[in-house]
C-alpha cells in the first residue's frame, strides 16, 4: 500500500508538471501569438522541470520494484530446484 | 559518488526521496512568485495576471500536499526495507513505548511475556507437524501396493517367475521399496481402519516415540514449501505485497 502510494505520488508530481506546462494557455494568461509573459515562462519552466523528474522518477522506482520481483522469483525458482535435485535418487542425501 | 553507482534498490529509493522534496521545492517557488515577479496585485480580478497568480496558488497548494504525502510514503518504505535487511534495528520511540505498556500490562494480568516468534523455530515446528501428515498417505498408499506385490509371489511365499526381474526394476525405483506396510518399522502409525491382527509386535517398536517414515518425494515436496513459508516470512517482514 505504502509503495502503491510513493508510485501514485510520483505520477501525481508528473501530471502537476504537465499541469504547469498547459496552464498559461488553458486559462488563457499567455495569448497565442504574443511575447511571452513573466507568469507564463515560468509555470512552463517549473512545469518540465516537474514534469521530467516525476516521468524519471517514476519509472526509476517502477524498475526498482520489477527487479525486486524478478530477484524474488529467482531466489524461489533456485530452491524449487534445490528441492527437486534432493529428491531424485542420485541426489545429495536429505 | 554518482546517482548511477548506488545499487538498485536504494536507487529506487533515492528517486522517489529527490523527486518528492522537488516538488516540495517547486511548490515553494510558485507560492512566492506571484510576490516575487509582482504579477499577484496588478489587474483586476479576473484579468490574465490575476488568472496566473490564482493558478500559480493553488498548483503550489496541491503539489505541496502531494510531495509531503509522496516523501513520507518513500520514508516509511525505506526504512521498511532497512529494517527487513537487518540494517536498521533501532525500534521508534513510540513502538517501543507501546511494547512496554503492553508487557507491563501482560505482567499486571499474570500472563507470561510474549516474545516475537523465531521463525527459524517456527518452522522447526511446522516440519515436525508436517511429517506425520506426509507419512500416512505414504503408508496408506504402499498398503494398497500390498496387494498388487502379491501377484509375483506364490502362495507359499516362493517367488514367482517374474519376481527376479521387478526385484531389478525395483532397484531404480525407490518409491516401490515399500509394497506393503513395514510392520519392522519403527514408527509405523496404522490408519484408523486398518486391522492390526497380524501386526507383529516386535521389539523395536516398545518404548520409542513414533516416528514415521516418509517417502522421500514427499520429504522433498515438504523441504520446498517450508523454504516457501520462509521465503514468504522473509517477504512479509520486508514489505507489504503487491
Amino acid at each position: 500500500m505504502v509503495n502503491r502510494l510513493a508510485l501514485a505520488g510520483l505520477a501525481a508530481i508528473f501530471a502537476a508538471g504537465a499541469w504547469l506546462i498547459a496552464a498559461p494557455f488553458v486559462l488563457r494568461y499567455q495569448p497565442a501569438g504574443s511575447r511571452w509573459t513573466g507568469a507564463a515562462r515560468l509555470d512552463v519552466t517549473v512545469g518540465a522541470a516537474l514534469a521530467a523528474a516525476g516521468f524519471g522518477g517514476f519509472f526509476t522506482a517502477l524498475a526498482g520494484r520489477v527487479r525486486e520481483l524478478y530477484a524474488q522469483a529467482g531466489t524461489a525458482q533456485e530452491l524449487y530446484v534445490q528441492a527437486g535435485t534432493a529428491q531424485e535418487p542420485g541426489g545429495p542425501p536429505e | 559518488m554518482g546517482f548511477v553507482g548506488f545499487p538498485g534498490h536504494m536507487r529506487r529509493y533515492l528517486s522517489g526521496l529527490c523527486v518528492a522534496t522537488l516538488g516540495l521545492w517547486a511548490a515553494g517557488w510558485l507560492a512566492l512568485a506571484p510576490v516575487a515577479f509582482g504579477y499577484r496585485g496588478n489587474g483586476q480580478p479576473g484579468a490574465s495576471l490575476h488568472r496566473a497568480a490564482l493558478a500559480d496558488q493553488a498548483t503550489a497548494a496541491g503539489l505541496a500536499a502531494v510531495s509531503l504525502v509522496t516523501l513520507t510514503c518513500w520514508i516509511v518504505a525505506w526504512r521498511r526495507r532497512l529494517r527487513a535487511d537487518g540494517i536498521l534495528t533501532s525500534a521508534s520511540r513510540r513502538q517501543v513505548r507501546r511494547e512496554a505498556r503492553a508487557q507491563r500490562r501482560r505482567e499486571r494480568d499474570g500472563e507470561p511475556a510474549a516474545r516475537p516468534p523465531d521463525p527459524a523455530q517456527v518452522l522447526s515446528e511446522l516440519r515436525a507437524l508436517l511429517i506425520p501428515l506426509l507419512a500416512e498417505p505414504a503408508n496408506g498408499q504402499a498398503a494398497n501396493g500390498a496387494n498388487g506385490q502379491a501377484s509375483g509371489t506364490h502362495p507359499a511365499g516362493e517367488p514367482g517367475p517374474e519376481a527376479p526381474a521387478e526385484r531389478v526394476d525395483d532397484q531404480d525405483d525407490q518409491d516401490y521399496d515399500e509394497p506393503g506396510p513395514d510392520y519392522d518399522e519403527p514408527g509405523y502409525h496404522p490408519f484408523p481402519g486398518e486391522h492390526c491382527e497380524d501386526r507383529r509386535p516386535g521389539p523395536a517398536t516398545a518404548g520409542l516415540p513414533a516416528v514415521p517414515h516418509a517417502r522421500s518425494g514427499g520429504l522433498a515436496a515438504m523441504e520446498s514449501i517450508l523454504a516457501g513459508a520462509e521465503l514468504l516470512m522473509v517477504g512479509c517482514g520486508e514489505e507489504e505485497a503487491w
